[in-house]
């Protein structure tokens, strides 16, 4: 039975079915943001008129407006706010809410189910990256020679910080919030997730984040940079009023994104499903998630502060003041670190969850994995201080960062194990998304030991604020990150959509992306260890090979990126039709019909084993694919591998 | 995980108001953890300033020192709120009638030490512009500000509700989870008020006898000297 349903059973004093919650969509949402905006611009402005911060003021009302109005003309408010007169949704509501039998329609409002959110999810982080991969295309044509002049410099820095923040804020989102939403509570046996309503909530909020992030590039920019360290963003233009708000905004999105996906989690899997027997990519998830829910606070604490500097003239970054900018430097990496494995755990896990379907041998070692995902996430909260080492804040704790970061590598090694343990001797079934594991495990390789470099205290000295870092966390951030997404992508997309993914398209597009990429960044190794600082538009012509070849290898991933566009779009639109579970794969989420019906499973599953029961190699073959089912019928519900 | 399995018609139980209330609690604490990470870090700012007093700059000698009546006789108000509304939740019947007392006065004193803190924020004896200290004071009793908005919005909700006898079957939880609530923001409360205390102790010194709030005399003058380390 549903919470639906079970409201349903408890009748109560609700109001009436329909009104205004109805007719909101995005299209409101957007009148009343711009309509509140305007009102907050005038309102606000007045007040400030004579006050010494008032740009900032003004802008920076304008901005919460925008969210505030955009958000209640989706109807995100509405909920809460029946809640407090006592009017709760009627049931009828909230199948209204859910999307049922809205079509397409359901995609543009406050739609609670979990599978339009994780499609809502992935557009969205596909448009995200989308745009960050611009800005790096006009990033690197502008470094193809020392002094090219294609961007001034006021431009090239307001895009490299916008590029970064992009880039940052997309993959933090790109495995748990499409996969997290459409397939975590598939794979554990739930009708969706714990708080409908947070879901979309958390999805929308970032959409109305995303105008906030890129007004920064028409106020001035960002010129300090992704971290938006002080003391330049204490000075800086109104984009950086731009930058909190929009990390205000995606700091309660996290926040409660995390909560639903780890209450839906924790209360939520199937009967029988022991911690044993839940799926390794729910593990990665939970921990992305649970390693979130405080980190992001910290986050949202220091612009809070940032906020009270700036608008109100507070002085916590300021010296004369008494302030301080390493108290910004410390609360941004308290959350910094942490958010690397927030965006690694999730992807590499999705890896190991597809290369046991593919290598079609249990999982190698399920506790080292389980272990070391618990050990990263312990270990990630005590090394953020390694990326201050060259600010001179508390020397005398050098060693003991250095020591915790490296020990960090015990377990992501272990993770490693875990993989080429499973893919040991196992009856390989290449597949893109297999392709992508083994990309990880090179592209991993290469960014963790240069991570490793960058841990060592006389090395850093040398190394920090060059291109070596830049290519060292484009190694683990895209190297084994993004590319453990799209690995994400390509095994769930028949799933998610209905469609097989082209196959061709996939693999020209996967080597493309690849080649490129360590063209690209082993290239950025070389002039970071010569001595080419970062962010810095004019460069020495002693480094222009190097940045000529990244340029170069640059464009490949465009074009392979783009390839891979084109191919997730045909093949959504006229692909293959996917039968249910076409990898022969024994977790949940393959057991449902295409599409997945709206509360997903007709009975609730038991569950009386592990999901990696797929016997030993030598007997093991790529189980046959099951004869397709259509939607909603009797076959399909409650459908079995 | 085998067919057998997903046919157990077994598993076609209905949800127990219980598994409902576990699910809600469970999700209120971790928003509560995420709540009480951002209250730590400012927490954490205001002394890490304190501590490392930048050009001994953090509050300078003769420069206003927030009173300590105020957060602490606002954190009382809070906690005597909270009181309330456990002693309402004790009286456990179906519809919660016997609560709606307790519940109107624990939203009520919530609502008063809403008053009480944006009255003590009217009468700092410093502008927020001064110093590193009057900023940390500043924003701590803004964050309190914050969770009592919050708590005033659920109290209201949880009062007019148990009136419109809403809270039955598994929205009894409502009741029980916005008392966790309660107990947090206390506790909050309470974390700001040591903080500002912990502070108050080591800097500034007191304004002259004629400045209006007395709570500002609570520091020593023969503190005064560590203010310029």
């Amino acid at each position: 039975m549903t919470v639906a349903e079970t409201y349903k059973t408890d009748p109560v004093k609700g109001g009436p079915d329909g009104g205004i919650m109805r007719r909101l969509n995005v299209g409101t949402g957007i009148a009343a943001g711009i309509i509140l905006a305007f009102v907050a611009h005038r309102v606000v402005g007045h007040l400030a008129d004579d006050h010494v911060h008032q740009v900032d003021v003004r802008a920076t009302a304008t901005m919460v407006g925008w969210a505030i109005g955009f958000m209640a003309g989706l109807g995100a408010f509405t909920g809460p706010f029946r809640w407090m007169v006592g009017k709760d949704l009627t049931h009828a509501d909230e199948l209204f809410l859910a999307g049922k039998d809205q079509g397409i329609g359901r995609y543009f409002r406050f739609t609670t189910d979990h599978k339009v959110v994780g499609i809502q999810y992935l557009v969205l982080t596909m448009v995200m990256l989308g745009a960050g991969g611009t800005m790096a295309m006009l990033i690197r044509t502008d470094l193809i020679s020392p002094n090219s002049g294609f961007l001034g410099p006021q431009t090239y820095n307001s895009l490299v910080g916008l590029h970064g923040l992009t880039m940052i804020l997309a993959t933090i989102i790109m495995v748990t919030g499409p996969f997290g939403n459409f397939v975590v509570p598939l794979m554990i046996g739930a009708r969706d997730m714990a708080f409908p309503r947070l879901n979309a909530l958390s999805l929308w909020l970032l959409v109305a984040m995303l105008p906030v992030l890129y007004s920064a590039a028409f106020l001035g920019g960002i010129p300090m940079g992704w971290v938006g360290y002080t003391p330049i963003a204490d000075q800086g233009p109104a984009g950086v009023d731009a930058y909190m708000v929009a990390i205000l905004i995606f700091a309660v999105s996290t926040a409660v994104a995390g909560a639903n996906i780890t209450t839906t989690i924790v209360t939520m899997r199937a009967r029988g499903m022991t911690w044993t027997r839940t799926p390794i990519f729910v593990y990665g998830v939970l921990a992305s998630v649970v390693l979130a829910l405080p980190a992001f606070p910290m986050f949202m604490a220091a612009e809070i502060l940032l906020l009270v500097d700036r608008l109100m003239g507070g002085g916590f970054y300021v010296p004369n003041r008494g302030g301080q900018p390493w108290l910004y430097q410390n609360l941004f990496w308290l959350m910094g670190h942490p958010e690397v494995y927030v965006i690694l755990i999730p992807a590499v896990a999705a890896l190991m969850e597809l290369t046991a379907v593919f290598a079609r041998k249990p999982l190698y070692s399920f506790r080292v994995a389980v272990l070391s995902i618990i050990a990263i996430v312990g270990l990630s909260v005590t090394v953020w201080a390694h990326h201050m080492f060259a600010s001179g804040w508390a020397p005398d704790l050098n060693g003991p960062f250095m020591l915790t970061t490296e020990m960090i590598s015990i377990p992501t090694g272990g993770l490693f194990l875990v993989i080429l343990g499973t893919l040991w001797r196992g009856r390989i079934w290449t597949t893109l998304p297999l392709m992508c594991t083994y990309a990880m495990l090179w592209n991993f390789i290469i960014g963790g030991i240069t991570g490793i470099y960058l841990s060592d205290v006389p090395l850093d000295y040398q190394l920090h604020g060059s291109m070596f870092v830049t290519a060292h966390f484009h190694y683990t951030l895209m190297g084994a990150g993004l590319t453990g997404a799209i690995g994400a992508m390509a095994y769930w997309f028949p799933k998610m959509t209905g469609r097989m993914l082209g196959k061709t398209s996939g693999f020209v597009s996967f080597w493309l992306v690849q080649i490129g990429f360590n063209v690209t960044f082993l290239g950025m190794f070389m002039v970071g260890m010569e001595g080419q600082p970062r962010r810095v538009v004019h460069y020495d012509a002693a480094y222009h090979t190097g940045n000529l070849i990244s340029t170069i290898g640059a464009y490949f991933i465009g074009t392979g990126m783009l390839i891979l566009l084109y191919d997730v779009i045909a093949s959504w639109h006229h692909g293959a039709v996917a039968p249910i579970n076409p990898w022969g794969a024994k977790t949940l989420e393959w057991t449902v019909p295409n599409p997945v019906p709206l509360e997903n499973f007709a009975v609730l599953p038991v569950v009386t084993e592990d999901a990696y029961g797929y016997g030993e190699p030598a007997e093991a073959e790529p189980a046959p694919v099951p004869a397709r089912v259509g939607a909603g019928s009797d076959q399909g519900e409650g459908a079995m591998t | 995980m085998s067919t057998e399995s997903l046919v157990n018609k077994e598993a076609l139980a209905p949800e127990e108001p219980e598994d409902f209330g576990e699910r809600w609690r469970t999700g209120v604490i971790l928003i509560i953890v995420a709540d009480a990470s951002f209250v730590v870090a400012l927490s954490f700012a205001f002394l890490y300033l304190r501590g490392i007093n930048t050009q001994t700059s953090f509050h300078p000698g003769g420069t206003g020192v927030a009173s300590l009546w105020w957060p602490w006789i606002v954190t009382a108000v809070m906690f005597a709120s909270f009181v309330a509304y456990r002693f309402g939740l004790e009286a456990h019947e179906p519809g919660r009638r016997h609560f709606l007392n307790a519940g109107v006065v624990g939203v009520g004193g919530m609502a008063a030490a809403l008053v009480l803190n944006v009255v003590e924020m009217y009468r700092f004896p410093f502008h927020v512009v001064d110093n590193a200290y009057s900023s940390a004071v500043w924003v701590i009793a803004a964050g309190n500000v914050f969770h009592l908005v919050i708590t005033v919005f659920l109290g209201l909700g949880i009062v007019i509700r148990v009136q419109r006898r809403v809270t039955r079957g598994a929205r009894d939880w409502h009741v029980r989870i916005v008392g966790i609530w309660y107990a947090w923001v206390c506790v909050a409360a309470l974390i700001g008020a040591i903080t500002v205390t912990v502070a108050n102790g080591t800097v500034g010194c007191p304004l002259p006898p004629d400045q209006p709030d007395p709570g500002a005399r609570s520091v020593l003058a023969s503190s005064c000297s560590s203010s310029t380390r």
